[in-house]
């Protein structure tokens, strides 16, 4: 049988962060599954300020949070350019924690870990959402659009079904300009192409055209 | 902001140290580095540029029967130092029972084996592990078993040599230099004998040892020198922390 974390000590998590002023927002939330159906072996992902990272790792000290190896940490593969924050992860009560503090993608040649235009890192915190539910603060629309789509294509290197949903729910409450300036400090002359292919609903074909793009 | 699509084509470091590169910056640019020198090219400009730098090669080898169309050209890169030395390039046929491959042996030693002993033969027989493991320049996402397995769907389809390219040998010896993957595609598929490119370059030049792993352990150059020493040195580094431990726990 699943095992899920305990609903009340990750309501109680995010109530330290935003009572000890961190300024964050969670990154992803499939399926519903935070607070109360989240599976131990999962992380909840979220995103802190950079400005706000000796605070955050002094509070989840204080409040006896233990600070582990990231799993993806294989030594030689964890490499961060572009003065990119390396991610911490945290672990309290069977609640696993990913932090990272700038929108980020895997470069495709060595799989270094790479910052997103800094356009989009001042837009999180410019255009982050306050919510009413436990986590209080999300990303934009728009940068919830540019993380999913990016995570895909860098990361993952396809579009999962638990992503394609994502997109789907916030792809209609999108300013599809915004969007588009957004795309192309990332994509350069394929962003036309990707966002067709995104309205269109051909994910499967789009980490394929993208390395096979040559109109430029 | 740098693109996170930045695909390496090709690179090389000059006797002098600098590196000359080019990469692909998806849906940017094609960048030519040199040194600390830039240059932001289109894809057409970089055909362009290739075309010509095939014209360049060709002229400067003057052997007739050298063309260079037979040849990859990451394989090209990678013996583009010898290539002024070319003597004679030919084709004809070989058993490839005949071929040999370099390798490693259980005892992670180089050796020159037959063919059949080829971890890619053994992949496409099922003994997939070493080759899976093997480091290797494949296309973009393309894994070790993927491209062996498209490899030898694509031989099903069209006959050898493909797009002109045939496996090369070098001088006399019949050690695979390039097309271990099609060799081995052809033998899995019952294929007795095949047309291979001999080059010959003046002086038996880039001759492999038959005994490479006599080689291998006596050639003791400086960084091989140096990771055995920071081995040891990491060795009696572990054995002083031990021993101090042991002492700290004796008194």
């Amino acid at each position: 049988m699943e095992k899920f974390v305990d609903g009340q000590k990750v309501a109680e998590l995010f109530n330290l962060l935003i009572d000890g002023g961190v300024k964050f927002a969670l990154l992803r939330n499939f399926n519903n599954e935070i607070p109360d159906k989240l599976s131990v072996d999962k992380d909840i992902d979220i995103i802190v300020n950079p400005d706000d990272l000796k605070l955050l790792r002094t509070i989840l000290k204080k409040n006896k949070w233990k600070e582990v190896r990231h799993p993806w940490d294989f030594g030689n593969n964890f490499v961060f350019l572009y003065s990119m924050n390396s991610f911490l992860f945290y672990r309290k009560d069977g609640i696993s924690l990913d932090i990272c503090f700038q929108l980020c993608c895997r470069s495709l040649n060595r799989g270094e870990w790479f910052p997103l235009d800094e356009a989009i890192q001042v837009s999180v915190w410019e255009n982050r959402k306050e919510v009413s539910d436990v986590w209080r603060y999300e990303l934009s629309n728009e940068d919830y659009l540019i993380h999913l789509i990016t995570r895909s294509i860098f990361d993952k290197k396809k579009f999962t079904e638990n992503y394609i949903q994502a997109i789907e729910s916030v792809l209609h409450f999108t300013d599809k300009m915004k969007v588009k300036a957004k795309l192309e400090v990332v994509f350069f002359k394929f962003t036309d192409t990707l966002i067709d292919c995104i309205y269109s609903k051909e994910y499967n074909s789009i980490v394929n055209r993208y390395i096979t793009f040559s109109d430029y | 902001m740098s693109n996170p699509a930045v695909i390496y084509l090709s690179e090389f470091w000059t006797s002098k140290g600098e590196c000359f590169r080019v990469e692909d910056n998806i849906g940017e640019s094609i960048h030519l580095h040199y040194a600390n020198l830039r240059f932001d090219i289109t894809i057409e400009e970089l055909f362009s540029l290739s075309n010509l730098m095939k014209d360049v090669v060709e002229q400067l080898i003057e052997v007739d029967s050298f063309n260079i169309d037979n040849f990859d050209p990451v394989f090209l890169k990678n013996v583009g130092g010898d290539l002024l030395d070319i003597k004679k390039v030919e084709l004809h046929n070989i058993k490839l029972e005949e071929l040999k491959v370099q390798r490693k042996n259980t005892l992670k030693l180089p050796v020159i084996s037959s063919l059949r002993h080829s971890m890619m033969l053994r992949a496409l027989n099922g003994d997939k592990e070493e080759y899976i493991n093997y480091e290797q320049e494949n296309p973009i996402f393309v894994s070790n078993k993927e491209r062996l397995e498209s490899i030898n769907e694509y031989m099903s389809n069209v006959e050898y040599p493909f797009n002109n390219e045939y496996i090369v040998l070098f001088n006399e010896q019949n050690i695979i230099r390039d097309g271990q993957h099609r060799a081995s595609v052809l033998m899995n598929n019952g294929v007795e004998e095949v047309k291979v490119l001999r080059v010959t370059f003046k002086d038996d030049k880039v001759n492999v040892s038959s005994t490479p792993y006599i080689d291998y352990l006596f050639r003791w150059d400086i960084p091989r020198i140096k990771n055995v020493l920071r081995y040891f040195w990491r060795l009696y580094n572990k054995f002083k922390t031990r021993l101090n431990k042991k002492i700290k726990r004796t008194f």
